[in-house]
């Protein structure tokens, strides 16, 4: 029983010190098919992440210095890996104004339910939805076409997501509990990744990550995410 | 909502997800015994373990669902509280189903889009067309078709993102209206 | 060995989290004042402002929005341009207070008073949440009760009196409703309005619960209970004859918002706080003569007995009162023909869609008449 449970609290050590990344992804076929309709130029949105901090009991308080934090990391990381891995030119979105503004909150709402139909259905992972995966049409539809004239860009990256980040009580709280046999959860996060045609709205490329040990405010785990994700991005460098 | 994101992602990873078969082609009858028969959207996923008649979407419950409930008259509507009633005219059910909206926190602010007569199946009925924003910002649209008889209610609702995907798949939506008949 | 762990698991979660009392503000703070709890809290609360616009869920008429923000100042002028009122298009009775002094207001719940006193009550009390900082303590309270709560559970402890606080875990706890009332009485009388309008605020909601046949609702689970608040402001306001009500000001200001309410609470089935208003007779000269419409309308949706009656006693004196409101000949056309009064229908029905030609419900009154066989 000892030798068990030192196992446990290795494996769980280990897993404290080191961002375990689950990174899943979907790509629209007919971009497989037809590389050479790979962006070239893509406007990065100031991406929309929610930090929280978990209290010993569960509580979620959202944390604003850390979610400005979490939005630095992930813009600039997407930005700088994309270059840096040949995959195409990436800016950040201009300041917008206020009824630009809000065509781009209506289309992100959309995004995000684009997002987690792709990522529960669009991977084709369930027998059911198999098809899905090469009647692959999920789109935002024309409305952020204007963007391209605005920006130059021929797609836009968006990024979406929550962290969860256990606060130091509830990490004595895990400890703890694993010393009397409890297991209680720990931060989670979620992000997703999307490319979009600008000209009509198609979803080229997702990029998805579910763990339970990334902290966006870190670079250097942000990095390992981007840099990871970006691995699924279609064709040769 | 990204919460909301964050949640799903976690339960659907951790936990069996609902049981979806494809409508096929060949196999898009569907027959609730003694009550009505329709033809499904070939190529649209149904979520076989569900409380509602049908459960369909094309894209995933996100961006686009059908379902079809049948309830008897003394099953009160969850937020008026109301029961309806055979001898109910269209517009009454109209009226009933918008109070039911107007209820719900998230459908409180609507705007009624279309509020008219139709026939399902050759009865008189209501097709009530409406729109309302979520917390995004992101316009919804919902089409409910009903009726009553002597059995109870029954709703047809189409539901899916205003941006492009509700204009999308309503053509789908009325060919299953349309192909709907009531068992003699 | 357990209590070793239990005392140490408590130990850790015992550590101050900053759940000291606050000092009030004395001025209109800016964020850039705050510490980074506070912060967060505020930013938050400017994002769920932005969420509430763009789901569209203010209302943006800039005539009531000015007037609302109008008492308010006048409650907390030195807190001009940080406490803001908007109002929100819901019709339950509510009204809630943000960390960054963003003050919420359902329609629903201005339509129920008869003078601006009343509703600057409310106005006043929702001040003092944020004059007070009370969701900054509030936030550290739940975060340190929900920590007791978890680990008391984990280890199969039962909770002994109410270190869990639930009450505390939605809004404000009792103690902060009380002093927000305190507060907000003396912002009452230094501005100069009616204390004794006060204890009327809290009966007319008392009324509308009672009348609703609903529990105190939500908003109110964790305050005193409103006979607590009707009995100590009547208490307080006892030797009081001063202040002004406001009362012309509000009934010309709000008339359009107090039909629309009706309208809308009718159209969500919630007829039984038609009644109420509209056969208080204090309440119900305030409204136009079409209101006599919005009553039979609520009477049919009752459907008590003798209610079909009292409707069409009230669309009759719509009809006389205000002959050219076309809803209410639909009303009554709808009444005759249930009734099997087809040719009456039928009368009522050409009239509504003369006085209305353009009706969305135009569809629903055709089809009707075209059941009715022609003379």
């Amino acid at each position: 029983m000892l030798r068990v449970w030192c196992a446990v609290i290795a494996i769980t050590l280990s897993s404290l010190t080191a961002p375990a990344i689950a990174a899943m992804s979907a790509v629209n076929p007919a971009l497989m098919q037809n590389l050479d309709a790979r962006p070239k130029n893509v406007v990065v949105l100031p991406p929309q992440v929610f930090v929280y901090e978990l209290s010993a009991g569960g509580v979620p308080t959202r944390m604003g210095e850390w979610e400005a934090l979490a939005r630095s990391n992930l813009g600039s990381a997407a930005i700088r890996l994309a270059g840096e891995a040949g995959l195409f030119t990436a800016r950040p979105a201009p300041d917008f104004g206020p009824e630009e503004q809000a065509l781009i909150d209506a289309h992100l709402g959309l995004y995000e339910r684009v997002a987690q139909s792709v990522f529960v259905y669009g991977r084709g992972e369930q027998s059911a939805w198999a098809h899905k995966k090469n009647e692959f049409d999920y789109t935002l539809g024309p409305g952020l076409a204007f963007l391209r004239e605005r920006t130059g860009a021929d797609s836009a990256l968006i990024v979406l997501g929550s962290d969860f980040i256990s606060s130091d009580g509830r990490k004595a709280l895990f400890f703890a509990g694993l010393a009397m046999g409890m297991i209680m959860p720990l931060g989670q996060s979620f992000l997703a990744l999307g490319v979009v045609d600008l000209r009509n709205g198609d979803v080229q490329w997702m990029g998805f990550d579910a763990s339970s040990r990334l902290d966006t405010r870190q670079p250097e785990h942000v990095e390992e995410l981007i840099r990871t994700l970006y691995q699924s991005w279609p064709g040769p460098r | 909502m990204n919460v909301r994101l964050a949640l799903v992602a976690l339960v659907l990873l951790t936990s069996a997800c609902a049981p979806w078969s494809r409508v096929a082609p060949d196999s898009r009858h569907f027959e609730k015994r003694g009550d009505y028969t329709l033809e499904q959207p070939a190529g649209w996923v149904r979520r076989t373990a569900d409380v509602n008649d049908l459960f369909l979407t094309r894209d995933g419950p996100a961006l686009n669902t059908i379902v079809i409930t049948r309830q008897p008259h003394d099953r009160k509507l969850p937020r008026t509280r109301r029961e309806t009633r055979a001898d109910m005219l269209p517009i009454e059910l109209a009226e009933l189903a918008l109070a039911e909206w107007r209820s719900h926190e998230s459908t409180a602010q609507l705007e009624v889009i279309e509020n008219a007569p139709t026939l399902l199946g050759g009865r008189p009925a209501t097709r009530v067309h409406i729109r309302y924003l979520n917390e995004r910002g992101l316009p919804i649209e919902r089409v409910m078709v009903a009726c009553v008889d002597a059995k109870g209610r029954l709703s047809l609702l189409y539901e899916a993102p205003a941006i492009v995907y509700f204009e999308r798949n309503l053509p789908v939506f009325d060919a299953l209206l349309a192909s709907l008949r009531f068992a003699p | 060995m357990m209590h070793v762990r239990l005392a140490g698991l408590l130990l850790i979660l015992a550590l101050p989290a900053g759940a000291d009392e606050v000092a009030p503000w004395a001025h209109a703070v800016t964020a850039g004042e705050l510490d980074s709890r506070e912060r967060s809290l505020w930013q938050e609360a400017d994002e769920f402002d932005q969420a509430l616009a763009r789901a569209g869920r203010v209302n943006t008429d800039p005539a009531l929005t000015a007037y609302l923000q109008g008492i308010m100042d006048r409650l907390y002028p030195e807190f001009s341009g940080r406490l803001t009122v908007r109002l929100l298009n819901a019709q339950h009775i509510n009204a809630f207070a943000l960390p960054n002094g963003s003050i919420y207001v359902n329609a629903g719940l201005v339509a129920r008073f008869q003078n601006e006193a009343q509703l600057a009550t409310v106005l006043a009390h929702e001040g003092a949440h944020f004059t007070h900082r009370h969701s900054l303590q509030q936030a550290e309270r739940v975060r340190n009760a929900a920590a007791f709560a978890r680990v008391a559970g984990m280890l199969g402890v039962p909770l002994v009196g109410d270190l869990l606080a639930l009450s505390s875990m939605f809004g404000f706890s009792r103690e902060h409703e009380r002093e927000a009332d305190q507060i907000g009485y003396q912002r009452l009388i230094a501005a100069g309005y009616a204390p004794r309008e006060s204890v009327k605020t809290f009966e007319h909601l008392q009324a509308e619960i009672r009348a609703a046949d609903i529990k105190e609702p939500f908003f109110f689970s964790s305050h005193p209970k409103l006979q607590e608040r009707i009995d100590n402001f009547t208490e307080l306001s006892r030797d009081t004859d001063s202040g002004e009500t406001g009362y012309e000001r509000f009934v010309e200001t709000t008339a359009a918002l107090r039909l629309a309410s009706l309208e809308r609470d009718l159209a969500a089935y919630r007829y039984k706080q038609v009644i109420l208003m509209l056969t208080t007779p204090a309440a119900r000269q305030e409204y136009p003569p079409e209101a006599a419409y919005y009553l039979g309308e609520a009477y049919r949706l009752r459907n008590d007995a003798g209610d079909a009656e009292r409707a069409e006693t009230e669309f009759r004196r719509a009809l006389d009162t205000a002959p050219r409101f076309a809803p209410t000949h639909r009303a009554l056309g709808y009444l005759y023909f249930k009734r099997g009064d087809k040719a009456a229908a039928a009368e009522r029905f050409r009239r509504y869609l003369e006085l209305a030609p353009t009706a969305a419900d135009r569809g629903y009154v055709e089809a009707a008449l075209q059941e009715i066989p022609a003379p």
